[in-house]
């Protein structure tokens, strides 16, 4: 491995609800470019994690470090200046605005007088539609009648909008059909390209094996471990989400358990 | 590759409910021209400009509270208190008048923004339910002032003739009512507010889903606190026009106007459940509630009988409201 810097590192972050530890010290990174999968059954702790880098939750204690600085992010505004936009499994749209409306959500265009620049907001979302998705066309209607992939596009576009650097996806295609979920990886292999760092939720360990890089494993609010995709089988990611062992720990008929 | 991401087209035949919720402002338009017409039968002087501009005269003051309505409710808010706001600032301008209308009228539009401005920190910041908030609000408010009316403010309880004029003059031979060019001035505001500026959108959206708009980064509390303080304003702007119509203020002003505001509101297609609404809309439904008034009075119904009427109309709408969106 080289000594590159991580884009972002979670180091030892701890949440707990109550008496609960949701997230019990837990330490993860991200380079530039590279897709880490965050992956555990539910109650996991994944998206209780990734709240803590969002803003959408504060971690009660634990360090983040953005560029090898450590960075205190208590708040959604937090996330959003140091680059790190998040789709959430709820793609957070507003449904009776139209797409360049939920493309500025709270970041609205003005012009010279201060009333909304509908046009440049719409002229800015074309363009970026025209990158993930050349087939979007309603960019007047509200998002409530477009489809589940164009309503995912319309939130990929606006964390691509403004710049992100780190892209957390929730669930991105746990509401989509096998052709949206195509176009959505399509999309994370592009962006990925690009440079960004994406964290990647997901139930469905194919779609990590398709995309990912690493894979972060966890259970019950632990990090079991995390491995390098090429170096590992789905049995083995399955070990680890299930049991909590890492590859090689697995004994024989635990494995022939786990296809029972 | 196939289509599916450019989603299904619309399917099927165009309902009766799609037809009207895609042509609000028509069917508005023609129930409030059918009342006219009906009330001019019953009364054949009211098709006259003296008949129809007191129509309007009526409508103004709860056109403007509608629109303090329409406002909160797009957020998925309300304010019960918008009575009790009205009669407070009808109240301060009354007395403030010796010392002139515009410091008069201040005053009240001032009282207006402070309490509008709690409401909004109590729904905003305390996250009270906006109901409680404002039904409380209001109670504070009518104690507040029948205590102050023995002592502080015991001085003057009638306006001053501008406000007088502003409530109940008219204009160009009689004809137009000062109060409707009020109306006008803060509906292109409102409409304009709604539609073209960032606030604006952020209603829509707050009422919509209030999680994205959280998430989006929007600090919610500074929202619900505009909005509240903007329909405070709203509010008392209409209790002092409302002051003006009838020359002087007591502590009753204000308070029959609140269903009627959440009715005009609904009644031009306003959601109570946030999200949904435009303007424009509640003009016409505080219109049709202005000329209802009319034929209920030519009708010589009282009060008693206008209030059941509207609670019925608020009510078969909610009914056919809920049934034309379940069904498009």
């Amino acid at each position: 491995m080289t000594e590159r810097t991580p884009l972002v590192e979670l180091r030892d972050i701890r949440v707990a609800f109550g008496g609960v530890h949701a997230v019990d010290g837990v330490t993860v990174d991200l380079f530039p470019g590279e897709v880490v999968a965050l992956v555990g059954g539910n109650g996991a702790g994944k998206s209780t994690l990734i709240k803590t880098l969002s803003g959408a939750h504060p971690a009660d204690s634990g360090e983040i470090f953005v560029d090898g600085n450590p960075v205190t992010i208590t708040s959604p505004i937090d996330a959003k200046r140091l680059g790190i936009e998040t789709i959430y499994q709820t793609l957070a749209l507003a449904d009776n605005i139209d797409a360049p409306g939920n493309v500025f959500l709270g970041r609205e265009l003005r012009t010279r007088f201060g009333s909304l620049d509908d046009s440049a907001m719409e002229a800015a979302t074309r363009k970026v539609m025209a990158r993930l998705n050349p087939k979007f066309r309603n960019f007047k209607a509200a998002v409530r009648s477009l489809s589940g992939g164009q309503r995912q596009s319309v939130a990929i576009g606006r964390a691509v909008h403004f710049n992100a650097r780190i892209l957390i996806m929730d669930e991105p295609t746990a509401a989509l059909g096998p052709a949206e979920t195509a176009q959505v990886g399509g999309l994370i292999r592009q962006l990925k390209e690009e440079g960004l760092g994406i964290f990647l939720i997901s139930h469905d360990i194919h779609d990590v094996f398709d995309l990912s890089d690493r894979i972060s494993v966890m259970l019950t609010g632990k990090l079991v471990g995390t491995v390098n995709k090429e170096e590992v089988t789905k049995d083995d990611v399955l070990g680890m989400i299930i049991m909590g062992k890492l590859p090689g720990q697995i004994s024989k008929s635990e494995l022939e358990e786990l296809h029972t | 590759m196939t289509d599916a991401l450019l989603g299904p087209e619309p399917t099927g035949r165009p309902t009766w409910g799609m037809w009207v919720s895609d042509h609000p402002q028509l069917v508005l338009g023609s129930v409030l021209v059918l009342l006219v017409v009906v009330t001019g039968i019953i009364e054949p002087r009211y098709l006259t400009f003296s008949g129809l501009r007191n129509t309007v005269l009526l409508a103004a003051p709860l056109g403007i509270m509608a629109g303090a309505q329409t406002i909160l409710m797009l957020t998925g808010g309300i304010d019960l208190s918008v009575g009790m706001i009205a009669t407070a600032a009808a109240y301060v301008a009354a007395n403030q008048s010796p010392s002139g209308a515009a410091i008069a009228i201040t005053a009240g539009l001032l009282v207006g923004v402070a309490a509008g401005t709690v409401n909004g920190i109590g729904v905003g910041l305390f996250r009270v339910n906006p109901l409680i908030m404002t039904l409380a609000m209001s109670a504070i408010l009518l104690g507040l002032f029948t205590a102050l009316s023995f002592t502080v403010l015991q001085g003057s309880t009638t306006v001053g003739r501008l406000i007088s004029t502003l409530g109940g003059g008219s204009f160009l031979g009689n004809r137009i009512p000062y109060n409707a060019l009020v109306w006008g001035g803060v509906s292109l505001l409102v409409i304009y507010g709604l539609r073209r500026t960032g606030l604006g959108r952020l209603l829509y959206a707050v009422g919509d889903n209030p999680t994205a708009v959280r998430l989006a980064g929007v600090r919610l509390w500074q929202v619900h606190l505009a909005a509240y303080a903007i329909a405070g304003l709203l509010a008392a702007l209409a209790g002092i026009l409302l002051a003006g119509r009838t020359g002087a203020v007591d502590l009753q002003l204000g308070v029959n106007f609140v269903l009627p505001s959440v009715a005009a509101a609904v009644i031009g297609g306003t959601s109570i459940f946030g999200g949904i609404g435009t303007y424009s809309g509640t003009i016409f439904g505080a219109l049709i509630l202005g000329v209802l008034a009319t034929m209920m009075t030519f009708l010589d119904a009282g009060q008693a009988i206008q209030q059941i009427v509207y609670g019925s109309i608020l009510l078969g709408l909610a009914w056919l409201y809920a049934r034309v969106t379940s069904s498009s």
